[in-house]
């Protein structure tokens, strides 16, 4: 198979990775793959015939575009369970989980769910402070959409109300 | 509270009183929660369950349930009471028959369960009649915020609460009507309630009945996404759209009964006949005759059965409530023979 990048090599690296259920795949040669910046990592090396596969095709594209590659084979220090094992059960080992994986899963929660940014009840052991902000975050962003939609008598109202919260806790 | 309390009561959520009762059966509200600091059940080890089972419980004892509610463990009872507690809705089947130890927390008018190691720590649920989805909210809510006060929850301020499965996770609430639908069924037009309905980032899912066949004039539609929104938000986006399926319904139950008067008089009446008389009837064919008698009777068609017995029948037709009624195990022919029973007796009590 000839390298997609330089079409003159042989491509000896090969990412695959299922997006909305369409699979996605890159083949380049070892040169190319570097010079793109894709962390090649010792199970891949090996892979002088066509087997040298690694996950997690969105990270790698990722990484050719100038950040640190890896390839699911991290794991959550409380837990053990790796970025590859929960791709395949879809299932996190342990609250930890979501801190571990966190710049890969914001990506994935945007696609599951439109967003992947929390709205919503804040239980009371995130303390008051947490609440607070997560008022003021969401105050923020609805005064950003009355303002686009112009109703402006709404966005004051917002903004006074975001005022009063940044003033102090008493107003909660 | 015992389990036979229950076995006398309907629920408040087949009361048939809720708004949109004729259409809406009820609406149901589910959160997911789990502890901070402790394994998720997906890599918890058996001591580790057995563990947080425990945990668990005893924040339930502690906290202020409003109502007060009673605790049942999983593994020690019976397994015709757990299907008994499925076909209530207050718990799930995986629930029922999941390995390890769990329990359920239940509030005396069944209107909230607390789930202990479903899929994840803690599953609460709140069910009402008819279209009341604010109302399961504050109960389910209320709950919450009790269990809140005695439980520390795994939780981020990005992310939110955190869950085994990220498709749950942010508020980790589903919210989900229960809808009776048969004239849309008859004229095929619930595919375009697909469809309209999926676009707008909600699921549609088949009522089952007994065994997988599902039983085809019930759908129960819900959020898909958890993340992202407030909880209030996520239901509005329902509460939307439902009004609209139910004038729909409506408006084609309503041109059926001009275009078609005597086929529609003629499907119910029949359906009232068979179950009036009928000497031996499986669970599926229940289902679908007192669809069809729902309707008529939401229609006018028949006026002297209240929907509340009707409601009463698709709970106490089912496997388990039968043979708890009996106090005996019952195989397939003996239940189909006492659910006609049954309901022969009830439809000439309605009279
Ligand atoms: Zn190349
Ligand atoms: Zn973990």
């Amino acid at each position: 198979m000839i390298c997609e990048s330089c079409k003159e090599n042989n491509a000896s690296v090969h990412m695959i990775d299922v997006v909305n259920n369409s699979k996605m795949e890159l083949h380049l040669c070892e040169d190319c793959a570097k010079s793109k910046g894709v962390t090649i990592k010792s199970h891949m090396q090996k892979s002088s015939s066509d087997k040298g596969i690694a996950e997690g095709l969105p990270e790698i594209f990722q990484s050719l575009s100038g950040s640190q590659g890896t390839a699911g084979m991290e794991a959550c220090s409380q837990c053990d369970t790796t970025y590859r094992q929960f791709r395949s059960s879809g299932k996190f080992g342990c609250p930890h989980c979501y801190t571990a994986f966190r710049v890969k899963l914001s990506d994935l929660l945007e696609k599951i769910h439109g967003r992947a940014e929390h709205k919503g009840k804040v239980p009371n052991s995130a303390g008051g402070e947490v609440a607070l902000q997560k008022e003021l975050q969401d105050l923020m962003s609805d005064l950003d959409h009355a303002v686009n939609d112009e109703a402006y008598e709404r966005a004051a109202e917002l903004r006074d109300r975001i005022q009063r919260l940044q003033e102090g806790p008493s107003e909660v | 509270m015992k389990l036979s309390d229950l076995q006398s009561s309907s629920g408040e959520w087949l009361g048939g009183t809720g708004p949109e009762a004729d259409i809406v059966i009820s609406s149901r509200i589910r959160l997911a929660r789990n502890l901070g600091g402790q394994p998720f059940l997906s890599s918890a080890d058996e001591q580790q369950f057995g563990q947080l089972e425990r945990l668990i419980r005893e924040g339930m004892e502690n906290a202020a349930m409003p109502g007060g509610m009673s605790y049942f463990a999983m593994q020690t009872m019976p397994m015709l009471d757990r299907q008994f507690l499925v076909e209530r809705h207050l718990i799930s089947r995986e629930h029922a028959y999941g390995k390890g130890p769990r329990g359920v927390g239940l509030a005396v008018d069944e209107t909230v369960s607390i789930m202990v190691n479903e899929e994840d720590h803690l599953r609460i649920q709140g069910l009402c009649s008819g279209l009341q989805l604010r109302e399961a909210w504050s109960r389910v809510d209320a709950v919450d915020t009790g269990l809140d006060n005695c439980l520390k929850y795994a939780f981020s301020p990005e992310f939110g609460y955190l869950t085994v499965c990220p498709t749950n996770t942010g508020t980790g609430l589903r919210a989900s009507v229960m809808l009776h639908l048969p004239a849309l069924v008859m004229t095929r037009q619930i595919d375009k309630v697909f469809q309209a309905v999926s676009k707008i980032g909600l699921i549609v899912r088949g009522l089952y009945g007994e065994g997988t066949q599902a039983s085809g004039d019930f759908y129960q539609i819900s959020n898909q996404s958890t993340l992202g929104k407030s909880e209030i938000a996520i239901i509005e986006n329902i509460e939307v759209v439902i009004p609209k399926i139910i004038e729909y319904e409506k408006t084609v139950r309503n041109n059926l009964m001009h275009q078609k008067h005597e086929v529609m008089e003629d499907k119910v009446w029949r359906a009232y006949a068979m179950l009036k008389y009928a000497r031996v009837i499986t669970s599926e064919e229940t289902m679908d005759l007192l669809s069809a008698v729902r309707m008529g009777v939401s229609l006018g068609i028949i006026q002297d059965i209240k929907m509340s017995t009707i409601n009463e029948l698709f709970l106490f037709t089912q496997p388990a409530h039968l043979q708890k009624q009996k106090e005996a195990q019952l195989d397939e022919f003996e239940r189909d023979m006492v659910r006609a029973s049954y309901i022969r007796k009830k439809l000439q009590q309605g009279e």
